[in-house]
């Protein structure tokens, strides 16, 4: 249905599609101009800070696991993580490099759900990737033996492809054998040229074009890629640049409640929108990557354009998937038991905080400990929070330019926008049900957002 | 709830090709990657959690499965299908899934063509409402009562089609099967056989109406093999016989339904015979467990890693 009054457009996309969880998105123009753009999130809330309040930190562990089916390994691994920095633990190199071996199958698989099954149909012109295999087998093929391949290397170091459950306060409590590393490298092998391929063929696609700037966070280490470690990092340049510590995410942002949304929206704390992921991992710590990847994203000439055009996290996730796949390669080929699966600790009171890069960005935890080191009170700040208000923001920013669009092509496009962040809400669904309607007066539609 | 894969293959049968098992082991995703097809092979993908109440309710039905599956098909036990398991699947093979259902009463047995399934997500446009697939194939079968005389399938009953509504965390059967289809080239042949499940919380054991349909289940799974194995591979359309009960040990075999034989299995009687065991040789279900430890080797290995992890 496609209804206007008088001066007043107002576009509403009850169900996004192809993407993690239940959201909607409205929209509204006065006097041809975009006066606002929301990502409703209306999927309820789950409380689960709420139910790891006087659990153990392997019960910690375990329960925030179950946040997100894709990303199950960030969630352990950032609170495993914080529970250590608290309790004074450190793990051996080997089970540090274990961990993060776990970490690149979790990139690997999500990134690859996300490149082959939801943004690549996008860009061909498909409205599935059902759709989409008929014409192009072998790109989809080859995206599920990538996504197969993440999911392998969770299973072969986490016992399980979802929701693994070897991960424990010290390190490990089942440690892979040589063997079965050997085994996982040779498959590594034989994935890493379908990666290689399809971060070539990134570069040959076309992006809408839409260019915008905005505020890039992320963690950054000297010597890796950001995943497990390092500090938490801005873009910009003089005093608003941030460097942080992992656990300090709350010194430089903070969390806000708006109306219409059962998700809160991060911002800096003078109140900027900033966008966390690929694209910002990408812009700040490219040089990072593995020299395979970064071979390969020079080659496709997209580095900076990741960084303009929200579009191209297509070629973000792509190099993401390569770095993945060739380090989880490495450190296969390395590999050595720790002396032992996991160091004995003790427990103890006070905050324990860090910041993990999930595969859809920065992810924070923090526990407020008892002295059995059971939560008090907890806080868990997902990526996608952290990244409403830059999509609602690019959303304003990119429907401008396109007004004079049918509704159904604007919500194709918006929903495309959307859809290049990769918002993990959570249990996804595909359907989607758009609806025009009148919109009376200004005073109607839902308020403009807190700043 | 879908988790981490298992695969048990059975033992090296007449109908077996050595090269079977070199199959399953690489991820071949093109007809030109494909092994020589074997004509008589049909695979049975027995899929759930056991850890997940009635999810496991296909898993518990291995033991009920006669010797006949054991010799003649390939056996997978997974958490869910993956396109690419269908796809390692040769053009001319046949395939059963058997899983637990939401949706149907519980301890209901339904079974659906898998090509209908497929072509219930391939018709789907984004924004029509979902329509119910074709009638289900065989009777659905209940333990209260023992049989449900055939009727139009409600479309509550029918297992909802997920291209539009299904998680990414896991594509759903019929787009899993619409994807397999897409990438293989052709329709993967067979049937859905699944059992209504009522709880499928955190626990090992299946709820009471799940459980007392284990049988019905067994026996509907069988039924679907045959069909797959009957030539040519038609379906029938009309079943109102009642489906015959598993023979308790020493029993004479029943044949209460007649059918087209096996064309290729050594077995050649009834699509519905179960073979009664000979007087000094093991039961049926003994055998089926001798086979089972034999062939679950690799499947206890990685389970007893999973629970060493937890």
């Amino acid at each position: 249905m496609h209804k206007t009054n008088g001066a007043e457009r107002s576009l509403d996309v009850s169900l996004i599609t192809r993407v993690e969880g239940e959201g909607s998105l409205h929209l509204l123009v006065q006097e041809g101009k975009v006066a606002e753009a929301r990502l409703s999130i209306f999927e309820a809330p789950r409380y689960f800070e709420k139910l790891v309040e006087g659990r153990t930190p392997q019960e910690v562990i375990d329960i925030v696991a179950r946040i997100c089916g894709i990303c199950p390994v960030a969630y352990q691994m950032t609170a495993v993580q914080a529970f250590e920095d608290c309790f004074g633990i450190e793990v051996a190199p080997e089970t540090r490099a274990l961990r993060r071996l776990m970490y690149c199958g979790e990139w690997i698989e999500s990134h690859a759900l996300h490149l082959y099954m939801l943004q690549t149909p996008d860009f061909l012109g498909y409205p599935s990737a059902v759709a989409m295999a008929q014409d192009h087998r072998d790109l989809v093929a080859n995206g599920l033996r990538v996504k197969k391949m993440g999911n392998t290397i969770i299973e072969c170091i986490g016992g399980r492809a979802i929701h693994p459950v070897s991960l424990c306060v010290g390190g490990f409590t089942h440690l892979p054998s040589r063997k079965e590393l050997d085994a996982l490298r040779r498959e590594l092998d034989a994935v890493i040229p379908l990666a290689t391929d399809t971060l070539r063929w990134t570069g040959n696609l076309t992006a809408p074009p839409f260019t915008r700037e905005t505020l890039f966070v992320s963690l950054f280490h000297p010597h890796e890629y950001p995943m497990n470690e390092g500090r938490i990092v801005s873009s910009g340049s003089g005093s608003h640049t941030i460097d942080l510590a992992p656990g300090a995410w709350a010194d430089a942002f903070h969390e806000i409640q708006l109306e219409g949304t059962n998700a809160l929206h991060a911002r800096t704390m003078s109140g900027e929108t900033y966008a966390v992921g690929p694209p910002a991992r990408i812009a700040l710590c490219g040089d990072q990557l593995h020299p395979e990847a970064h071979a390969g994203l020079s080659e496709t000439g997209l580095r900076e354009e990741i960084a303009r055009n929200p579009h191209w996290g297509i070629a973000a996730r792509a190099a993401e998937i390569l770095h993945a796949l060739c380090e989880a390669r490495d450190i296969a080929e390395s590999y050595r038991p720790p002396a032992e699966k996991a160091v004995p600790w003790t427990p103890r009171a006070g905050i324990a905080a860090w910041t993990t890069e999930a595969p859809r960005g920065t992810l924070y935890h923090r526990y407020l400990l008892d002295e059995e080191g059971k939560p008090r009170h907890a806080t868990i700040i997902p990526p996608t929070s952290q990244n409403q208000g830059a999509i609602e923001h690019d959303l304003v920013e990119s429907a401008s330019g396109l007004l004079h669009l049918s509704d159904e092509k604007l919500t194709a496009e918006l929903e495309r926008l959307v859809r290049s962040y990769d918002p993990c809400i959570s249990c996804a669904t595909h359907f989607l049900a758009v609806t025009v309607e009148d919109t009376p007066s200004a005073k109607n539609t839902a308020p403009a957002q807190e700043q | 709830m879908k988790e981490g894969k298992v695969f048990v293959h059975t033992p090296p049968a007449a109908t077996t090709s050595p090269s079977r098992k070199t199959q399953r082991t690489g991820n071949p995703t093109t007809n030109q990657d494909r092994p020589e097809p074997s004509t008589s092979q049909v695979h049975l993908f027995l899929c759930g959690n056991p850890d997940r109440g009635d999810d496991g309710a296909a898993r518990a039905v291995l033991t009920l499965l006669p010797q006949m599956v054991w010799a003649t098909t390939d056996l997978h036990l997974v958490a869910g299908i993956d396109p690419l398991d269908l796809c390692n699947m040769a053009a001319n093979e046949w395939c059963v899934i058997a899983d637990a259902i939401q949706g149907i009463p519980a301890g209901e047995v339904s079974t659906f063509s898998l090509a209908d399934l497929a072509a219930s997500a391939r018709s789907l446009s984004r924004h029509e409402d979902i329509p119910p697939v074709a009638a289900p194939l065989l009777p659905r079968t209940s333990p209260h009562p023992p049989a449900v005389p055939e009727t139009p399938h409600p479309q509550s009953y029918v297992p909802r089609c997920p291209a539009t509504r299904t998680s990414t965390h896991a594509l759903a059967l019929p787009e899993t099967l619409a994807l397999a289809e897409a990438l293989r080239g052709t329709t993967s042949q067979g049937f859905f056989v699944g059992l209504g499940g009522s709880s499928f919380a955190l626990e090992s054991r299946l709820s009471p109406p799940v459980a007392a349909a284990l049988a019905s289940f067994a026996r509907t799974i069988v039924f679907a093999l045959c069909c797959c194995r009957q030539e040519p591979r038609q379906p029938p359309m009309k079943f109102t016989t009642a489906l015959p009960t598993q023979p308790e040990h020493g029993a004479q075999p029943e044949r209460t339904v007649p059918g087209p034989p096996f064309s290729q299995s050594p077995h050649n009687t009834s699509p519905l015979h179960v073979q009664s065991p000979a007087p000094q040789q093991k039961s049926t279900e003994e055998t089926s467990r001798t086979h089972l430890n034999k062939t679950t080797q690799y499947s206890a290995h990685k389970e007893k890693n999973r629970k060493g992890g937890q």
